[in-house]
């Protein structure tokens, strides 16, 4: 939810946000990645990466122009937030190469899946005057939002 | 490339991605102990018996040599990797004797299998310090994977075996927990001596 709702905003942005943010995101990811691993530490951020799902879902939906800082904030935070969430599990015995292995697929993995989704909303973002787009960001801030009314009504 | 031949492109390769995340992994391990007891019925420690899924089993061997003339050293090999590991995971147990923790020696004696239906079998034996006197006390034995991962299970309290003088003085009762969180133990295993 984080990935299609962040990729479709920067590419409802323009191309030079989706060239800075996919960057931004890119080492964000990694940065995600190494700090799960290096205190492993299993965060409960679910609930993180839920309000940025919906933050990138209400801007996309509300189609505004975004300050270039605010957009980076956004692909740097769901980065390392999305990169700590997928750390890979800790098995006992697991040799560090296959561990390394599996992180690079999925910086690599959502890094591009990042990238077509921006892309994708770059060739949508003029389609009936970017109501698509808008459509599609009210659905990510919506699933968002019923999740995390599931998540506090089970506590 | 033209702008409009994007979303297309962007649609096509989604479709043909595979699944990134690893949240929320859990493996589950089928465990049977066996308590070694002294002469003098005395508790001296657990030998643990671990079956691996074959998800993990699979993560495990891929990449490994496991023809014939080298199967039995890569298993060793893994095995010492995986009793490493454990020691510094406390190896997902906790003895309490009268609800006081007890200490565990660093795991011996290990030796790790594969099964012809492609399930990793760790056996090990985790000693106690000093020997322990059960009579007329409880011993609880909790089996949790702090990093939230691994799900330790006895399928029933038959897989546990007691040891000639502890079978004759203790009663064991294994309680499933209804709902656990990650690192949590799943069941509570207590043997109460007379």
């Amino acid at each position: 939810m984080v990935l299609a709702g962040l990729g479709l905003l920067l590419g409802q942005q323009g191309a030079q946000p989706v060239r800075t943010g996919w960057l931004a995101f890119a080492v964000a990811i990694v940065v995600g990645l190494g700090s799960a691993q290096l205190y492993g530490v299993r965060w409960g951020i679910g609930m993180p990466l839920l309000i940025a799902a919906g933050g990138a879902g209400c801007l996309l939906a509300l189609r505004l122009r975004l300050p270039v800082w605010l957009y980076l904030l956004l692909a740097a935070v769901a980065g390392v937030l999305l990169g700590m969430d997928s750390s890979p599990a800790m098995i006992p015995g697991m040799k560090a190469m296959k561990i390394y292995a599996f992180m690079t697929g999925v910086a690599v993995a959502d890094t591009l899946a990042l990238l077509l989704l921006a892309l994708l909303a770059l060739g949508l973002r003029t389609l009936l005057d970017g109501v698509v787009l808008r459509v599609l960001g009210s659905w990510v801030a919506a699933s968002a939002l019923m999740v995390l009314t599931l998540m506090f009504a089970h506590r | 490339m033209r702008l409009n031949r994007l979303p297309y492109l962007s649609v096509l390769l989604l479709a043909l991605g595979g699944q990134a995340f690893a949240h929320g992994f859990h493996y589950q391990l089928d465990v049977a102990s066996q308590l070694q007891e002294n002469a003098n019925g005395e508790l001296t420690g657990v030998r643990m018996n671990w079956f691996y899924d074959t998800e993990v089993t699979d993560m495990l061997l891929e990449g490994e040599d496991l023809s014939a003339a080298k199967r039995a050293e890569t298993l060793q090999t893994i095995g010492q990797q995986v009793i490493a590991d454990l020691g510094k995971l406390h190896y997902f147990t906790n003895l309490s004797l009268d609800g006081k923790p007890l200490a565990l020696a660093a795991a011996t004696d290990f030796h790790m299998d594969l099964s012809p239906d492609n399930h990793l079998n760790l056996n090990f034996l985790l000693p106690l310090p000093a020997a322990q006197d059960l009579h007329g006390k409880h011993l609880d034995i909790t089996m949790a994977d702090s990093t939230g991962s691994a799900i330790l299970i006895y399928k029933d309290v038959s897989r546990i075996r007691l040891g000639e003088k502890l079978a004759a003085a203790c009663t064991l009762t294994l309680q499933d927990r209804q709902a656990f969180a990650d690192g949590e133990p799943a069941q509570l295993l207590r043997m109460q001596c007379q």
